[in-house]
């Protein structure tokens, strides 16, 4: 009863949230409401401007909201609670070279922690595992600014992770990274997820939306839609309003409906979609 | 300039790498040979796209065909002239303009007017002559005169920005642009209307367009070229339309893009009727909608 009772509590809240930086400023975030459950893949997306950065900073209390009330596992973000939310909620930024503190890679993981005064045995054994997750075991005692910006990313993951959260929150991670290593960062999103995280990751990139149970699409900072990928097809028209590129194979929908072709069936595969127009065309 | 000219006439004009080789932080422990031996020519009035993963030497081989660096061995010839000849500097700095990778962090006067109009200051034009090029300037880069030249640049958005950085450059009309990941941080919107930007400069302006980019949607969409690096050499030189190709037989380091997968997907159903030179969205689409369903 305990655990399903648990398993109820949604991770994220978000109960007419409005935000702006000061107090006769324009509104950033504008009157949001959204529940998440517990290991969601959520996929942000928005043009630059929309208010992505400054939902996720609101989910794990980096920014307290102006107006409305942000809930991480039943509790608020603007109270005593914040310590604890930091640890369930961590946020990975774009800039490699922003978020590590450390001189070596074990220091930069231990750093969150040492804060919390954690036995060393406990500290040691646990960067052990995440080192084993990341594979990052081999770069153990190397010096952080000799890195990779691909290897940053993987180390303040680790330093991310040593504390045990529950969410996990990338924002334009991958951004400067490139291609095989963000490949790799969607590798290690993956993995986070399938072991039960809630993944909440702002992004530019029009066919990271696929990997989402969920799609939150930002528009000058309201929230303009939240749904999975076929529900979004129904309305392509938010994406574009909302400044994003839509994915490939719906691009190439729009363009088959304009010239009056609709396909029989949605599918987000390549072959499949191939197979449709093909099947329209052998019996035409 | 003219003297060159005759001289040389039968070599291209353009960018010519002969056998470059660059070594930064030369005789200290973090010596690293970033461009080795490079050979290439980028002629006039191309859009050459520079790929190859993080730490290849894309960085260095712009600033090399920038006359930002000098090489360390061989030469670099912009229009005939090698770059490192210092008599020739100023010509050569008239030919090419460079953006670097967030040139943002560049952008440090009041205004947008202020800071476009910075690379014209040692030259010698009345008031009247610069407020018409840096007007012209911003308007070929889409931003409208009047609503941003007195603007601050720090209350632009990402892509805004890069514009106001873009026009900075053009205000000198460079023949070359050379242009470091110009679209990284900006939203995929931004992206793709940034990049129409530098096709619209290449086809009006006649300008040489050398864009070093991770993403090969893009480069395959607006290029005429792709120049693919691998630790420092050159490790292919291909035509758009060869891509298909060179990703199975050549070790590129690069994955297919969603169109390159479902145009593969298309070629299997359809043998021999999807004609290699599509590889843009727009002509596939209209080769499907118009062509392979209409038949």
């Amino acid at each position: 009863m305990g655990m399903t009772a648990a398993a109820k509590i949604p991770s994220v809240v978000f109960e007419n949230v409005s935000f702006r930086f000061s107090e006769h400023g324009e509104w950033i975030v504008k009157d949001i409401n959204i529940s998440i459950a517990p290991g969601e893949w959520i996929s942000i997306v928005g043009g630059n401007g929309s208010g992505k950065s400054t939902f996720v900073k609101l989910v794990n209390g980096l920014l307290k909201p102006s107006l409305g009330k942000v809930i991480v596992f039943g509790e608020s973000t603007d109270n005593a609670n914040l310590r604890k939310i930091r640890q369930s909620a961590g946020i990975i930024f774009q800039n490699p070279d922003e978020q590590t503190v450390g001189a070596t890679v074990e220091e930069d993981i231990a750093f969150g922690l040492q804060n919390l005064m954690f036995p060393r045995d406990e500290m040691i054994s646990r960067i052990d595992r995440i080192l084993k997750l990341l594979q990052l075991e081999s770069l153990r005692g190397r010096p952080v600014r000799m890195l990779s910006g691909g290897q940053k990313q993987l180390v303040a993951i680790a330093g991310i992770l040593v504390m045990h959260p529950q969410i996990i929150i990338f924002d334009e991670a991958t951004s400067m990274l490139d291609p095989h290593n963000a490949g790799k960062l969607i590798g290690v999103m993956s993995e986070l997820h399938r072991m039960g995280l809630t993944v909440l990751q702002v992004t530019h990139d029009p066919e990271d939306i696929w990997r989402a149970d969920r799609i939150l699409v930002l528009n000058n900072g309201h929230l303009a839609f939240a749904g999975d990928i076929p529900t979004l097809m129904k309305q392509s028209d938010i994406l574009e309003e909302a400044q994003t590129l839509p994915p490939f194979l719906v691009r190439l929908h729009k363009a088959l409906r304009q010239k009056g072709i609709k396909l029989p069936a949605w599918s987000s595969s390549e072959k499949e979609v191939a197979k449709l127009i093909w099947e329209l065309c052998s019996t035409t | 300039m003219e003297q060159l000219g005759k001289g040389s006439g039968q070599i291209d004009m353009g960018i010519v790498f002969h056998d470059v080789s660059y070594t930064h932080a030369k005789r200290t422990a973090l010596e690293h040979k970033a461009v080795n031996g490079i050979t290439l020519s980028l002629p006039d009035g191309q859009f050459a796209a520079i790929m190859g993963p993080s730490g290849s030497g894309k960085t260095t081989l712009g600033q090399l065909a920038a006359g930002i660096l000098m090489p360390e061995s061989g030469l670099v010839y912009v229009d005939n002239i090698p770059t490192n000849s210092r008599k020739l500097w100023s010509d050569l700095s008239n030919k090419v303009a460079y953006v670097s990778q967030f040139p943002e962090h560049q952008l440090f006067e009041e205004t947008v007017f202020r800071d476009i109009r910075y690379g014209l200051r040692r030259k010698k034009y009345s008031d009247q002559e610069i407020t018409a090029k840096v007007k012209d300037a911003m308007e070929c880069v889409g931003l409208a005169f009047e609503t941003y030249k007195d603007r601050s640049p720090f209350q632009l958005s990402g892509g805004e920005q890069r514009r106001a950085a873009l026009a900075g450059a053009i205000v000198l009309e460079p023949k070359i642009l050379v242009l470091d990941e110009p679209t990284a941080g900006l939203d995929s919107w931004a992206r793709v209307k940034f990049l129409r930007l530098l096709t619209h400069l290449q086809r009006t302006k006649h300008m040489t367009i050398v864009c070093i980019t991770h993403y090969l949607e893009d480069a395959l969409e607006f290029a005429d070229r792709l120049v693919i690096l691998n630790n420092g050499s050159l490790s292919c030189d291909l035509k758009p339309a060869e891509i298909q190709w060179a990703l199975k037989e050549l070790d590129t380091a690069l994955s297919p893009t969603p169109l390159l997968r479902f145009r593969e997907e298309l070629d299997s159903l359809f043998p021999g009727k999807i004609d290699s030179e599509i590889i843009q969205e727009n002509k596939l689409f209209a080769f499907i909608t118009d062509r392979l369903m209409r038949t």
